[in-house]
């Protein structure tokens, strides 16, 4: 059987042996000038211009064929697989050759190429991976294509109904891949760019806040995928939605959105380090405030909100809740060590002045103008980056509060957040009410907090509520909360006794004005003595009631013990009333009074110097003794021995430690206490 | 007086420095060099060294003089008058000292000299004897003498496109490649493939100034015959085994040559399709005249071998027709066509691309559509 004619071409073309490259050629360019509408020509053609690695001669027939041939499916399968090596690592000789062939093409048709063969693969996720690949390559092709890839990515997302879920496959390509790129290098943008921001928002806060469930992370699995990867529905693979630098990645998109819109910014501010940025946006945020200027507006509201997630997350993750990074011992977005137990703000209230320190909501504001002073505990492991990190969410917060249009746009952006966001922006929110002395609203946040019984939240939560429920001034709460946190925290070791804050309560807080927070890790060592300035605190406040008894008193003076002499003060207090009253009655008193001093005191309150108090102390009743015994002299003379032998044996026996013992009274005589309180 | 005339024309500015030195060079070859016998050795470097001043510009003392396009043009028109004003008894020795300048611009690389040389060898018409002389003395200088490929001869298209272009024109009229007697030096096939390869666009050159020059010659019919009568020449030359001049290695390199100038022909042929360029780089009749020489150049009962090298010059033929036949630069003439077909027919072996070739240049609507469903 005889070859046709073209088929006879090509034979011959081939038919050269490698050493004369000349001939073949010569061949196709006669059997291309004799049958210029042969495709089988052009591609032999194409093809020994390839084998020969000729990278412009295989870019001019590629593109000849793809301009006179646009229907043969072995051009566009060629086309494909040029594409497909454009997303593979360069070492590979053939590979790099078609990454050069495709660049030596006119942009135009490397338009054409990728836009053919996109639109002939039917996943829109790898469609998209392929138009920004050749994006990334080309970044030409931005222009034409970034924004048909951004309305085609959002329309997917709600096609596929996973937008109830911001960390999914369509969002990451566009906040993370295709947005940066398209507000780089495209030209005129038509869209709304702060609902990209929105998107983008919530994109990273959603993923700097989702649990992290799976730490066994499959590389081997997900490191081969390429065009096929990424499908609807969750089962997504790990490593496709990992995100490097989050934080950074939405700082760079708010510039470079500001950049577009014409923001006064430092022009380079895009290339600069993400710390640089963070001042930055700071500075610009409280001088376009303070200019005031209807157009800032825009730049205000979305400075903040970037600013406020960012500060809040990054608070929060330094507060150790379940929430954030549960398992981990760096937190991944933030790169700062996770505290292995939480750290909470509390109020330190003043005894003396707890009346005067608590703001009716009326008078918040005012009382804000003095912001009040923050002291960290020293176990906390970055307490400046912590604070900045409050003081900004807190500025923000504000500002995003401070007229109707951004308080709508901020609940708008807040309306969306999954849950665990939700619980972070409350304990923001927690943490920022005390701040502000405004209990009533952070008791409120704290009941909305969901936390399990068994969660290290628990005991942060409950101080929490103990120092809202005294700045309240509803002590029987705040007793009972505390009361309650004793109970649950196991004791391990002696209680702090350094506590830096806790002894400037005592020393400055009288001289100082202004309201005092401490921060403090929720370490029994350090909550402990804090349940116990709660405790004393109250108890003294209750010194001047009419309620007061005498078990008031004395539960004062037990738990006066605790890093004594520290409360020696306090306790001379106690005394003078005592004396002044002529008589003191508690049976349990050698029960949980050990301390020496305090023993003294008593047995000189017994004597004529004392003020000859009438003292009712031992384990069983004085007057129970008295009807027992006939009522002599002789009788009662052996009562104040007994006394004296009890005093003195209770300061020769060894005693338990002090926080054990007070634990123990806390414990035993829950009740008494809390009647003090009714 | 040797002396003085090199200090007065160093004294002298363009242009009257150059005319000076013409009128000198003229009137010392007409009068003075008959009567004094020989010249000597002081004598001839002094005119070497007027020439490479004055003419070239390609100074050996000072800094180097650049003429401005307007200068050049008018170092042109004194080279010509001083041609044309010479009395005709030492217009040869005229030219005979020009070769030795031709070759010396070459060497210097001097553009405007070998511009105006490339003008004269066109005017003069490439074929013409004066010009083969000049080439054969410029083969002998680059190609024989030094069969080192030289630095200077290989970049010749670039320093002077037209000079290169006339003067392979020049160069395939003196080797024909007709037989062992006119077989093209090795070296100066070397330069030619290279050039028409790395330059698709350097046969073209003395067309280009058809416009201008009205007389004209392209390189192309020549290197075309070299491509297509070379295999069956170099076929023959190893069939004469210990008789054959020339080594079998040699034969090989010519033809490995020729596959890639003619696959250079052929590029230059499809650039010319993409050019607006006036026809006359090759025709029909070019053509046709090389088949007949073809037929010449062939043994009248050809062995296997070179029964299978004359096919490969058919196929050569037909490519660089059909080809051709596409551009519009090419001179068509049905009678010529015909003339090869009837040629191909009846006095050459059957080659089915030629005759796939001429059957379409024949029946040019009938010739493709049944073919390729075939």
């Amino acid at each position: 059987m005889e070859l046709s004619d073209v088929d006879w071409l090509v034979m011959r073309a081939r038919s050269f042996p490698k050493n004369d490259p000349y001939s073949a050629k010569a061949w196709l360019i006669t059997a291309k000038s004799l049958y210029p509408q042969s495709f089988v020509i052009q591609f032999e053609s194409y093809l020994v211009e390839k084998t020969a690695k000729n990278v412009d001669e295989a870019a001019r027939n590629l593109q000849d064929m793809l301009q006179n041939f646009p229907h043969e499916p072995v051009l566009w399968s060629e086309v494909h697989s040029i594409l497909e090596s454009l997303q593979k690592e360069p070492q590979d000789q053939k590979v790099s050759f078609l990454t050069d062939l495709f660049a030596a093409i006119p942009t135009s048709t490397q338009c054409l190429m990728v836009l053919h063969v996109s639109e002939s693969i039917p996943d829109v996720l790898d469609r998209c991976q392929l138009l920004l690949l050749a994006m990334k390559k080309f970044p030409n092709l931005v222009q034409e294509h970034g924004l048909k890839l951004v309305e085609m990515l959002l329309k997917e997302e709600t096609k596929s109904g996973i937008v109830n879920n911001p960390v999914n496959c369509y969002r990451k390509l566009l906040v993370c891949d295709v947005m940066p790129m398209v507000l780089h290098k495209g030209g005129h943008l038509e869209f709304n760019m702060f609902h990209l921001l929105q998107k983008a928002i919530e994109f990273h806060l959603s993923y700097v806040s989702q649990p992290n469930t799976h730490d066994h992370t499959t590389d081997t699995e997900s490191t081969k995928l390429s065009l096929k990867i990424g499908r609807v529905g969750g089962g997504f693979p790990e490593m496709d939605l990992q995100v490097a630098d989050p934080w950074g990645n939405l700082f760079r998109l708010l510039i470079l959105i500001g950049q577009r819109l014409n923001w006064d910014m430092e022009r380079d501010l895009v290339m600069k380090n993400k710390e640089y940025q963070i001042q930055a946006l700071q500075h610009q945020l409280m001088r376009a405030k303070v200019t005031g200027a209807e157009i800032n507006n825009k730049q205000i509201l979305h400075t903040a909100m970037v600013l406020f997630v960012y500060s809040m997350v990054n608070y929060v993750s330094f507060i150790g809740t379940d929430s954030s990074s549960t398992g981990k011992s760096i937190d991944l977005t933030t790169n700062h060590p996770v505290p292995s137990v939480p750290v909470v703000l509390l109020e330190v209230f003043n005894c003396s002045r707890a009346g005067a320190s608590v703001p009716s909501r009326s008078k918040k504001q005012k009382l804000d103008v003095s912001a009040p002073t923050i002291h960290c505990s020293s176990g906390i492991a970055s307490p400046t980056a912590m604070l900045q990190a409050f003081e900004l969410a807190v500025k923000c917060f504000e500002i995003l509060n401070s007229t109707e249009e951004m308080k709508f746009e901020f609940y708008h952006l807040c309306q969306n957040w999954r849950k665990e966001t939700q619980s972070m922006l409350s304990y923001f929110q927690t943490d920022m009410c005390i701040y502000q002395g405004n209990y009533q609203d952070a008791v409120m946040h704290l009941q909305s907090l969901t936390v399990p019984s068994n969660s290290k939240m628990k005991v942060r939560n409950s101080l929490q509520m103990a120092s809202c429920y005294f700045g309240l001034k509803q002590f029987a709460k705040a007793c009972e909360q505390v009361l309650d946190l004793v109970d649950t925290i196991p004791s391990s070791g002696p209680m702090s006794s350094t506590l830096s804050a806790d002894d400037s309560t005592e020393e400055k807080g009288e001289t100082k004005s202004g309201r005092r927070l401490l921060m403090l890790q929720c370490l029994d060592g350090e909550v402990l003595p804090f349940c116990l300035h709660f405790l004393i605190a109250g108890l003294k406040e209750k010194l001047a009631s009419p309620q007061r008894t005498d078990s008031t008193l004395a539960h004062l003076i037990i738990l006066l013990q605790h890093d004594w002499p520290k409360h020696e003060s306090t306790f001379s207090e106690v005394i003078s009333i005592i004396q002044m009253h002529g008589s003191f009655t508690y049976n349990t008193f050698f029960s949980y009074v050990h301390q020496v001093d305090i023993l003294e005191e008593f047995a000189f309150l017994d004597t004529p110097e004392g003020g000859k108090v009438n003292l009712d102390i031992m384990p069983i009743s004085t007057k129970a003794l008295a009807q027992q015994r006939t009522v002599t002299r002789g009788v009662n003379k052996g009562v104040k021995e007994d006394f004296r032998a009890t005093l003195e044996k209770q300061v020769s026996s060894a005693a338990e430690p002090a926080d054990v013992l007070i634990r123990r009274f806390l414990k035993e005589e829950r009740e008494e206490i809390l009647k003090n309180f009714v | 007086m040797a002396g003085n005339i090199l200090n007065r024309l160093f004294r002298l500015n363009f242009p009257d420095c150059t005319r000076e030195a013409l009128m000198f060079l003229t009137s010392f070859i007409s009068q003075d060099c008959p009567t004094i016998p020989g010249l000597s050795a002081n004598t001839e470097q002094m005119i070497v060294e007027i020439c490479q001043e004055f003419v070239l510009f390609k100074s050996m003392r000072g800094p180097q003089k650049k003429l401005t396009e307007v200068q050049e043009l008018h170092l042109l028109d004194m080279i010509c008058k001083c041609f044309s004003e010479a009395p005709e008894k030492s217009k040869y020795r005229i030219f005979n000292l020009m070769f030795g300048l031709v070759s010396l611009a070459l060497s210097v690389r001097c553009t405007p000299v070998l511009f105006c040389a490339a003008i004269w060898m066109q005017e003069r018409d490439s074929l013409s004897p004066d010009v083969k002389g000049l080439t054969q003395r410029l083969v002998s200088d680059y190609c024989l003498l030094y069969p080192d490929p030289s630095s200077v001869f290989s970049s010749l298209p670039s320093v002077s496109p037209l000079f290169a272009c006339n003067f392979v024109t020049s160069a395939t009229s003196f080797y024909s490649f007709a037989g062992a007697d006119s077989l093209p030096p090795l070296s100066l096939l070397q330069h030619v493939s290279d050039w028409v390869y790395k330059d698709n666009t350097m046969c073209c050159e003395s067309l280009r100034q058809a416009t201008i020059h009205s007389a004209y010659t392209t390189p192309f019919p020549g290197l075309t015959g070299w491509c297509v009568r070379g295999p069956v020449v170099c076929c023959q030359l190893k069939e004469r085994g210990p008789d054959c001049p020339i080594s079998n290695v040699h034969i090989e390199q010519l033809l490995q040559c020729l596959n890639k100038l003619h696959l250079a022909l052929l590029q230059s042929l499809v650039f010319t399709a993409s050019v607006n360029l006036s026809p006359g780089l090759i025709s029909a009749s070019d053509l046709a005249h090389i088949g007949q020489t073809l037929h010449v150049v062939c043994s009248p009962k050809p062995k296997h071998e070179e029964l299978a090298a004359c096919n490969i010059a058919l196929e050569r033929l037909a490519q660089i027709l059909q080809v051709a036949s596409t551009t519009r630069t090419y001179i068509p003439d049905r009678g010529k066509i015909k003339e090869m077909e009837i040629l191909a027919k009846e006095k050459l072996p059957y080659c089915r691309l030629l005759n796939m070739v001429l059957n379409k240049q024949l029946n040019p609507d009938a010739s493709i559509k049944g073919r390729v469903t075939s």
